[in-house]
């Protein structure tokens, strides 16, 4: 996919996650966002209802599955999930409702899991089906973690002023996306957009 | 195609014909994971016992940002 493809996609992406947020269900004014509040909003806006299975199984692989069907949808995720990694992967997955077109769905999971299996070193997934990662986890980290408390929190956090678990366990987010957060690449692809959206207030 | 992963692939066949329309799943590291491993835990989701709602429950304690915010900025 082209850099300006993906910018477009992203712009797309932040246009419908800053909707979510700006409603005053979500109320994002309270820290950690309400994860409770944007799953109602995204299963009213995609007419699905959400089911949660929380499974008394242990993978080192997999730490959680969503299952879509035309008026449902299954998000399953293993109980000895940390609420961190409970809200980040639940949210991850209900990306995937919000966000995918129908040429991103599965139609061949041995296809797919031989494709991450596959992909160790570099990514091995089809185009379509990274793509929908790659948007989920973007969507994910803007809902649970917005640009509105990642700017303010930037610089303490590049000076040293603020460690990646303080600010990890007061918005309720697994370090590692604080983390993508703060990356170079991310703050490339979603700032310029979110500055733009800003200006346009 | 090992029997884990001929197993996988029968029960999403049959969801299938129920009306399943996508599967996605939520990885962690892969580094030491074959096909048969990711299959097999797959279908321990599958058969797993589970406690089903049909609202996430979200137990964590909010506060309002103006009250969070200073004190993160101030450490």
């Amino acid at each position: 996919m082209s850099d300006d493809a993906q910018t477009l996609q992203v712009r797309d992406l932040i246009t419908t996650t800053n909707e979510i947020l700006s409603t005053h269900e979500v109320n994002n004014e309270d820290i950690p966002i309400n994860l409770e509040e944007i799953i109602r909003l995204i299963e009213r806006k995609t007419n699905a209802k959400i089911l949660f299975r929380e499974g008394s199984w242990s993978s080192e692989a997999i730490r959680g599955r969503l299952l879509r069907y035309e008026h449902k949808a299954v998000i399953e995720y293993a109980s000895e999930l940390n609420p961190c990694w409970r809200r980040f992967v639940t949210c991850k997955e209900c990306c995937h409702l919000l966000l995918d077109s129908e040429t991103m769905y599965t139609k061949d999971p041995v296809a797919l899991i031989n494709q991450l299996i596959g992909g160790q070193f570099s990514s091995n997934l089809e185009p379509e089906a990274e793509l929908s990662e790659y948007m989920a986890v973007i969507g994910a980290i803007e809902l649970l973690f917005p640009w509105k408390y990642r700017k303010q929190l930037y610089e303490k956090y590049i000076n040293q002023e603020i460690s990646l678990y303080k600010i990890a366990s007061t918005f309720r987010i697994p370090g590692h996306y604080v983390e993508i957060a703060f990356g170079e690449k991310f703050i490339k692809l979603t700032d310029p957009i979110h500055t733009e959206f800003a200006q346009k207030k | 195609m090992n029997p884990e992963t001929s197993k996988f692939s029968a029960w999403h066949e049959k969801e299938r014909g129920k009306g399943l329309l996508d599967i996605k799943f939520f990885t962690n590291n892969l580094s030491n994971t074959t096909t048969e491993i990711f299959s097999r835990d797959a279908n321990m989701i599958t058969s797993s016992e589970y406690n089903e709602t049909t609202e996430f429950n979200d137990n964590v304690e909010r506060n309002p940002a103006s009250q969070v915010l200073p004190m993160l900025l101030k450490l």
